[in-house]
């Protein structure tokens, strides 16, 4: 498929194309100019991905009925070894396409373009734009690119890029202490996540000398592989999953995304909402065929949590991007907790669909934040729909479709993770574990029920009631060219979810070319296909069996479970959405008059003020590993000086006495072995001054006098041994 | 051809002693700077021929060329035959990314000395000088040879920063005698016990003559070992052998430092790969605990310690010590990736260490200070130069597509497989293997603390009183930056076809005989 191949080159290439010329010729092009350029390029960039999807759809490849998924080998670091033997090319770089892929790119493309655009209007008259496009468009070419990667360094590469992007525009207006200080605990907080990855990919490199995915799915899947314990292959998806934890925001490593919103809005929708923290997600799904059952035990409870956290922390948020921050987190717990219950299509279609209301949600707010000239905190804003109706509209079809609204694209994707939570913990009653593992579900199904209330709360807060900041209000307006964008994200808002649109058959038939692809390498002689049996139904369920060691999964039960907690879920959350609204509206109805006379109330004060500091974690880490880093480093430094200096610098001055001594014997220098020569040109052919020459000739004296006295000495010892 | 390929080794050694020749009779200081500028010049032409003479895809054995060997180019000449010491010289895919290396960060540090202003001449003079110490050293076969051209770049150096240095020069100066001459001395008597027990200095047929001292004098073998280890460790430098470094640094003009770093520590981690694995890889194999401690002591006290640094070239000083503990760990795994890995850290960071050394000498001939806490926004006043540091930063914190990254991913790639293959794995067991390589990991982490927290802190933010007001770069230093810039990114994003394609027969090679 040369010409498929070609438009996927091409779009990770456009931007980099947009990248180096606005390196190149930015200062030129000056603000609107460059920022023409960045836009074109991504727009081209969203054509090509268009095209991509296209070809890939009508082609043969396309839903991979059969045929199995486009791989591309290129050579780049063909080192290393396994099991003695060298191993050429497993270091290559490799394309992998399916049309998970696909659909991605599309998204991500488009967003990027409407972003794009967005910023145009958003920043102008900043004389800094053509570095801001420029990082924007360096950002699309690390995104795509991590998209196409079709080994684990080959993501490891891109995924350190795109963290790259990241730390630079969080720290855009870096001369804002919150902005720089938000873009080094970003980069930092993530690299604690990679050396988990890093060190899972060194696993994955000696015991099996590959880190290509389809070579994995093959050589690791849980059920049948001989290359390493389940143990082993369990520490290494949950190492693998490190990287998830910090790139897609999750507990323990949840805190910079908060933070992270001290970047331009338009950053904040593309990077910290839609793309770059769902690559977390991503690379859960594409390792997901090696997950082991512990693993993914892992996975959900790391989930879990992350909804708890996520959920709880954006009810009490003052500033409106930092609440959709923690609703950001949260719905990546869905995901990633998707993953683990085993519903990969659950949690790839929950991705797409949330890249589009998320980034709707953080557009809608930056026309609030532009509008009240940037002011973000919530105690500005009240009854802005007066002045922005079609933000305050586009913002309502955000919530809906986030709030899992029937019809809105939001319900089919979180239905689907839900209902595969609820067979998850049904199997684990079924095998005798309940309590806690119940959680798996219990904690999304409550969350169900935050999502839309903190949503409303934002709402009600900053499009009713009475204006609060009146002087800002007098001023607010909606440029038109903000608008544009968010009418064409409501729209994909409300119809991703819909079967007849490209983002659910994709996600689905990613599934069917993963196994497409493992059967193809297998080979029909192959007596076991490992994911043969247990993937046909999208249903990949697994519980962690302490007996026999193996995963009891099958497929008829796991079907039978999925429509039984279809049915659970729907029973438990289908009206979600609604109750959530109205305890936003009945609470917020009056602004912020009646959470203030209850939080008077010290039962509630304190939990209020709890959730306002993110539950100390910040305040946490930075006592305790900030600091002891820093102590470490004090410590370490006066260790040097004081301890190792005092005894070199004793040792020298043995050595200066030692040649004061001999000084008077400046022949040695001529009869010195060996850097007596040298030395002895130095001294005199380089008019080296007086004083330091004085002292030179009594280093080197000393210095020939020692080697002297050695190698006598050793000759000695030589010849009497 | 033929002459060439006989005569280009020697050349290359000598050319800059010629030159240092050349420019001490120079009138002016302007002329002692172009000829200067002009023979390193012709070095990195005449280096960057090897390549082409190179056969890199010969998969022989570690020897000469008349055994098909990955050892060529290879010259010799009586010298002291009543030791039986050659003038030896050839090259092989472990010294060719370290010539090439050295000579161009020579030409780089030549065009930084263009402000030099104090005795001109002979500044330049030992420049040169040193540049021949360093690639005698890298090209000789003869230990004895090597470790005269090892010698000779330790005197030039000590003059170079005891009178071209900072206030505090002697005291660095002195220091910096001490420390390396103690690991000479340990060297030089490693050297007379080598050539007691075997005979010959000669490096690539010393590992057969040695083969059975392990088992014969086992107490002697480790001696020997320890000997060498010691003198190449201290020039690395390892922890706790490396305060010289910091000092030596900060006193040193900017240009010395950046040949200190880019070039001058690489000494210690070709004479480990050199001289002391394969002729003593028993006791390597034996001291492993020791070493892999001290490894992961620098790659992690190192990074600690520069988070604790007030004094921005002290931190890049710091941030040496980390990377070399990389360095280290990659040559004790003794696997292939491993291998390479520690090679092509060395090349990488010569690459970063002279630009950040050049960084900091920038914006201290503009404050005349180097306090972090009272520099800031300086990529405000002086974008070009920001985008620069920037660069040099993510490339020494291991970003992917810059240089340093493949050093550091190979290295613990290899360090992890040496758990279950190589030399080592029979050795040692797996879960020390897998402690040292994951405490090495997090290094990764500690290298991104203080280099962001650097960044943010002297580039980000307002510019202070100090760096309110800055000149931008000129033109010497643009010219000096860019081609750091693009080889920093050449090797991270084709980093096999420009270094790993050299180096890769000779590390097969070179670890048939290790194990």
């Amino acid at each position: 498929m040369p010409t498929l191949l070609t438009l996927l080159l091409l779009v990770v290439a456009l931007p980099l194309c947009g990248f180096a010329i606005l390196l190149a010729l930015g200062k030129r092009l000056g603000d609107p100019l460059g920022g023409y350029v960045g836009t074109g390029f991504s727009f081209a960039g969203f054509a090509a991905a268009v095209a991509a999807m296209a070809a890939w759809i009508s082609s043969s490849y396309g839903f991979g009925y059969g045929v199995g998924p486009l791989v591309r080998s290129f050579a780049w670091l063909p080192i290393g070894e396994h099991a003695g033997q060298r191993v050429p090319g497993f270091l290559d770089f490799t394309i992998y396409v399916d049309s998970f892929t696909v659909v991605m790119l599309a998204m991500v493309t488009l967003i990027s373009a409407v972003v794009h655009l967005y910023s145009l209007r958003y920043l102008r008259g900043d004389a800094r734009t053509p570095i801001y496009f420029g990082r924007l468009s360096l950002f699309g070419f690390s995104m795509t690119g991590l998209l196409l990667s079709g080994t684990l360094l080959q993501l490891l590469v891109f995924w350190e890029l795109v963290g790259l992007c990241s730390y630079l525009l969080i720290g855009y207006w870096n001369e804002r202490r919150d902005a720089r200080m938000a873009a080094t605990k970003a980069f930092l907080t993530n690299r604690v996540g990679d050396v988990g990855f890093i060190i899972g990919l060194c696993l994955l490199v000696s015991f099996v000398g590959n880190t290509t995915l389809p070579d994995l799915w093959v050589m690791l899947s849980p059920t049948h592989q001989t290359a390493m314990s389940n143990g082993l292959l369990t520490l290494i998806g949950c190492l693998l999953f490190c990287g998830a934890i910090g790139k897609s925001a999750q507990f323990p490593l949840h805190t910079w995304l908060p933070d992270a919103m001290a970047g331009p809005t338009p950053v904040s929708a593309l990077i910290h909402a839609a793309t770059m923290v769902a690559a977390g997600v991503f690379l859960l799904i594409r390792i997901d065929p090696i997950l082991t059952a512990d693993a993914r035990l892992f996975v959900v409870v790391i989930g879990a949590i992350t909804i708890a956290i996520g959920s709880l922390c954006a009810i009490a948020q003052r500033d409106l991007k930092q609440a959709l921050a923690f609703s950001t987190m949260a719905q990546l717990g869905y995901m990633v907790l998707g993953v683990g219950v085993g519903s990969r299509d659950g949690a790839g279609f929950h991705l797409l669909t949330h890249a589009f209301f998320k980034a709707l949600l953080f557009l809608a707010a930056g026309v609030v934040i532009y509008g009240m000239h940037h002011k973000s905190r919530l105690e500005h804003y009240g009854g802005l729909f007066r002045r922005m109706p079609v933000t305050a509209i586009a913002f309502a079809i955000g919530a809906l479709a986030m709030s899992a609204t029937p019809y809105f694209s939001g319900y089919y994707s979180k239905e689907l993770i839900v209902a595969h939570a609820a067979a998850w913990s049904q199997l684990a009653a079924d095998s005798g574990r309940s309590g806690l593992w119940s959680l798996a579900l219990w904690v999304p199904v409550i969350g169900a029920y935050l999502t839309p209330f903190y949503l409303t709360r934002l709402w009600m807060l900053t499009f009713t009631g009475r204006p609060r900041d009146l002087e800002a209000f007098e001023e607010a307006h909606e440029p038109g060219m903000l608008s544009f964008p968010l009418v064409v994200l409501s729209g994909l808002a409300v119809v991703s979810g819909f079967d007849w649109f490209p983002v659910r058959s994709m996600v689905d038939s990613s599934a069917v070319e993963t196994r497409a692809q493992v059967s193809a390498l297998t080979g029909p002689a192959s007596p076991v296909n490992p994911l043969e049996h247990d993937w046909p139904s999208r249903v990949h369920l697994s519980m962690p069996d302490v007996e026999t060691d193996t995963a009891p999964t099958s497929t008829e039960a796991g079907d039978d479970r999925v429509e039984a907690g279809a049915a659970q879920a729907a029973h438990l959350t289908h009206w979600a959405w609604l109750a959530g609204i109205i305890a936003g509206v009945v609470i917020y109805a009056r602004g912020f008059a009646l959470t203030e006379r209850l939080a008077r109330l010290s039962v509630l004060s304190a939990p209020r003020e709890w959730l306002r500091h993110r539950m100390y974690f910040d305040d946490l880490y930075r006592w305790v590993f900030v600091g002891a880093a820093r102590l470490a480093g004090r410590l370490i430094d006066r260790l040097d000086r004081r301890v190792i200096d005092g005894l070199i610098d004793r040792l020298a001055l043995a050595y200066a006495a030692l040649g004061r001594v001999t000084a008077s014997a400046d022949d040695l220098i001529v009869d010195g072995v060996v850097r007596g020569v040298s030395s002895g040109v130095l001294t005199s052919g380089l008019g080296v001054g007086q004083t330091q020459g004085g002292r030179v000739r009594v280093y080197v004296a000393s210095a020939v006098l020692m080697l002297a006295l050695t190698v006598i000495g050793t000759v000695a010892w030589a010849v009497l041994r | 051809m033929e002459l060439l390929r006989q005569n280009v080794l020697f050349v290359l050694v000598f050319l800059p002693l010629l030159g240092a020749a050349a420019v001490l009779p120079q009138r002016t200081g302007k002329s002692a700077r172009w000829v200067a500028l002009g023979v390193s010049i012709a070095t990195l032409l005449l280096a960057g021929l090897l390549p082409l003479l190179f056969d890199s895809a010969r998969a022989g054995p570690y020897g000469y060329d008349d055994v098909g060997g990955v050892v060529q180019l290879v010259r010799r000449l009586p010298w002291v035959p009543s030791i039986h010491a050659e003038l030896l010289l050839g090259v092989d895919g472990l010294s060719l990314p370290l010539v090439l290396l050295t000579t161009f960060v020579f030409v780089l540090a030549i065009i930084a000395s263009f402000k030099i202003e104090k005795q001109v001449q002979g500044y330049f003079a030992l420049v040169l000088l040193l540049e021949t110490g360093v690639l005698g050293t890298f090209l000789s076969l003869d230990l004895l040879l090597l470790f005269v051209f090892f010698e000779l770049s330790l005197l030039p150096m000590y003059f170079l920063i005891g009178i071209w240095g900072g206030p505090r020069r002697e005291y660095a100066a002195i220091k910096f005698f001490v420390y390396t001459f103690v690991g000479s001395i340990a060297i030089l008597v490693a050297l007379i016990g080598i050539y007691l027990k075997a005979g010959s200095f000669d490096l690539v047929r010393l590992p057969a003559l040695l083969g059975d001292l392990a088992h014969t004098n086992p107490t002697l073998a480790m001696t020997l070992f320890g000997l060498l280890a010691f003198g190449f460790l201290v020039k690395l430098p390892i922890m706790p052998f490396h305060t010289w470094l910091p000092d030596a640094h900060v006193e040193a003009p900017t240009p010395i430092s950046m040949i200190l770093a880019a070039v001058l520590l690489k000494l210690g981690g070709y004479g480990l790969l050199r001289v002391a694995w394969p002729l003593f890889p028993e006791q390597a194999l034996a001291a492993w605990p020791i070493l892999a401690a001290l490894a992961v002591i620098s790659i992690l006290a190192g990074a600690l310690c520069a988070i604790g640094q007030a004094d921005f070239k002290r931190l890049v000083a710091y941030s040496s010590v980390s990377h070399m503990g990389f360095v280290l760990l990659g040559i004790i795994a003794m696997t292939p990736a491993s291998m390479a890995g520690a090679v092509f850290m060395m090349v990488a960071h010569g690459l970063t260490s002279a630009a950040l050394f050049f960084v900091v000498g920038i914006i201290y001939d503009r404050v005349h200070h180097r306090q972090i806490a009272r520099m800031g926004g300086v990529g405000a006043t002086m974008p070009t130069y920001g985008r620069f540091a920037s660069l040099f930063m993510f490339a020494s914190l291991g970003l992917p597509g810059l240089c340093n990254f493949i050093g550091e991913i190979l290295v613990l790639m290899g360090v992890f497989s040496a758990a279950k293959t190589g030399p080592v794995s029979a050795a040692v067991p797996a879960w020390a293997i897998y402690t040292v390589a994951t405490a090495a990991a997090f290094g990764i982490v500690l290298t991104a603390g203080y280099m962001l927290w650097c960044l943010q802190r002297v580039f980000l933010g307002k510019p202070k009183e100090d760096t309110a007001t800055l000149a931008p770069l000129d033109s010497r230093e643009t010219l000096v930056l860019w081609p750091l810039a693009i080889a920093v990114v050449a090797l991270g994003v084709l980093p096999w076809t420009l270094v790993l394609t050299l180096s890769d027969t000779t590390v097969a090679a070179l670890l048939k005989v290790l194990s």
